[in-house]
């Protein structure tokens, strides 16, 4: 077991693309960084919810659906009603059924339901309505995002964001206000295609302003559903090129999370334990690619 | 002349020289598993041989490979070395788990019912229901039944597990209670 750090670290998993394996990554890691021994917060800024479902099943998200316990309630209590809310009483601990020691993960989640897009929608008519300008909109969210979101530092090791797929203005103040933003990518044409329309976003020339900053870090882009194919293998290396490059843009995982039936199950509840999540007798992805990841994640986020 | 390795000499030369075996890092973290977890599978693994394999490798890393067997493997030797617990046969995983890992510690297993059953002194009555009770619970000098481990953290859930394979899947593809969830009503809400 570590000990506990003196202040928790944000990290955003997050592309515009949808289908590059986001939901997967952040599984993947609050496990194995729970597993760890670290307390970790998964908030689910996708309104699809699938990160939700994946640590607590679909009937404990309905039970926090219903019972108002969810980000998208928290935000239209907050932004839209201006209602007093506490963010922690809205974060379930001990959502997941894996465990590992005899003891389950110590992971947390602040669920999001299909409302969120809904809510998100309500946020910008309302802000309008008072006469919030574009900007004013990005600086209102910004504020709440470090008036409730980053204090979670001190009561988290780490905590992940499941970014949505395109940027709602919730998930892009996610984004700059982290640590670090871990790129899911996959090694062929669109998704790297989308990879530049990300950087662009987020990172290109003039694309921060007084309301919202740019992020700390350059991206760190990390090559999902691996496969041993010319397309994959070429694109891989003109990243790694890119990333190696002098003033690179973005920094490279070394280590790629390879396509794995193995992983696909692990976003299901059928396993228990993090060992037989994660490795089976075709494949030990704890120490093929889960340890690996995860030391390069904390290089990352200790500067290096 | 020798006309095989000593197996076990070799073993000890790699992980006296790991940096002589580079290639093959990876191989001996499986190779560990693979060996420690047929002999935790083997069918004349006794408590007593349970408990050497603890000793040998210490608590952590019997239980980091307790934890890759299935959850039916854990069961089977826990039921076999606890044959009269009355609680295994129906207990969750992470329950056998933490039993399994608690004998090799130092648990007692579970007495046979009829030896639990004698009386302190005085002859045995004529044998009937009421001497095959079953194994008694809570505090006493008796063995001690199922506990966890450790309650730093809450027993976690039951796993939800989804229709293992085999089983026909749910009629509805589209049916989820989550996404048919309705959040309540805010109290300021505006129509």
């Amino acid at each position: 077991m570590t000990g506990k750090r003196a202040q928790g670290q944000l990290v955003a998993v997050a592309n515009m693309k949808g289908g590059v394996g986001k939901t997967t990554s952040v599984v993947m890691l609050a496990d194995a960084l729970a597993a760890s021994g670290a307390s970790v917060l998964v908030i689910d800024l996708d309104p699809q919810a699938s990160a939700s479902v994946c640590f607590a099943g679909d009937g404990v998200l309905a039970e926090m659906i219903t019972a108002g316990r969810t980000l998208d309630y928290y935000l239209g209590l907050r932004i839209v009603d201006r209602d007093k809310a506490a963010l922690p009483d809205f974060i379930r601990d001990y959502v997941s059924s894996t465990t590992h020691l005899g003891e389950p993960l110590p992971i947390s989640l602040l669920a999001s339901g299909p409302s969120l897009r809904v809510v998100e929608r309500e946020i910008i008519y309302a802000l309008t309505k008072r006469q919030y300008s574009m900007h004013a909109i990005e600086g209102h969210l910004w504020k709440l995002f470090q008036e409730d979101f980053a204090p979670l530092r001190d009561q988290y090791d780490y905590v992940l964001f499941d970014c949505a797929p395109g940027i709602s203005p919730m998930t892009e103040v996610a984004i700059r206000a982290s640590d670090l933003v871990v790129v899911a990518c996959i090694a062929d044409f669109l998704s790297t295609y989308g990879l530049k329309a990300f950087y662009e976003t987020i990172w290109g020339v003039g694309s921060a302003s007084e309301s919202m900053l740019a992020p700390k870090r350059p991206p760190h882009v990390l090559i999902t559903r691996w496969q041993n194919t010319k397309q994959h293998a070429t694109t891989y290396a003109t990243l790694q090129a890119s990333a190696a490059a002098e003033g690179a843009r973005f920094r490279l995982f070394k280590t790629r999370v390879p396509q794995s039936a193995a992983l696909a199950n692990a976003l299901t509840l059928e396993y228990q334990t993090f060992a037989n999540k994660y490795r089976d007798a075709t494949r030990d992805l704890i120490g093929e690619v889960i340890t690996p990841v995860v030391a390069e994640l904390k290089e990352a986020l200790d500067g290096a | 002349m020798a006309l095989e390795i000593d197996g076990l000499a070799v073993l000890c030369a790699i992980a006296e020289a790991p940096e002589a075996f580079p290639a093959i890092r990876s191989d001996v973290t499986k190779a560990a598993h693979a060996l420690v977890t047929k002999q935790l599978k083997a069918k004349t693994l006794d408590l007593a041989g349970l408990r050497a394999v603890r000793n040998a490798l210490g608590p952590q890393p019997l239980a980091l490979i307790v934890d890759g067997l299935k959850d039916a493997e854990v069961k089977a030797l826990a039921t076999r070395l606890d044959k009269h617990h009355p609680d295994l046969k129906d207990g969750p995983a992470v329950a056998h788990r933490r039993h399994l890992m608690a004998l090799a510690a130092d648990r007692d297993p579970v007495a046979p019912p009829a030896a639990r059953a004698k009386p302190a002194r005085g002859p045995i009555k004529a044998p009937g229901k009421g001497s095959a009770k079953g194994p008694e619970k809570g505090p006493g000098k008796g063995p001690e039944t199922a506990k966890p481990a450790s309650k730093a953290s809450p027993e976690p859930a039951p796993a939800k597990a989804r229709p293992p394979a085999g089983k026909p899947a749910p009629a509805d593809a589209l049916a989820s209670a989550a996404m048919a969830a309705r959040p309540p009503r805010r109290p300021r809400q505006q129509e």
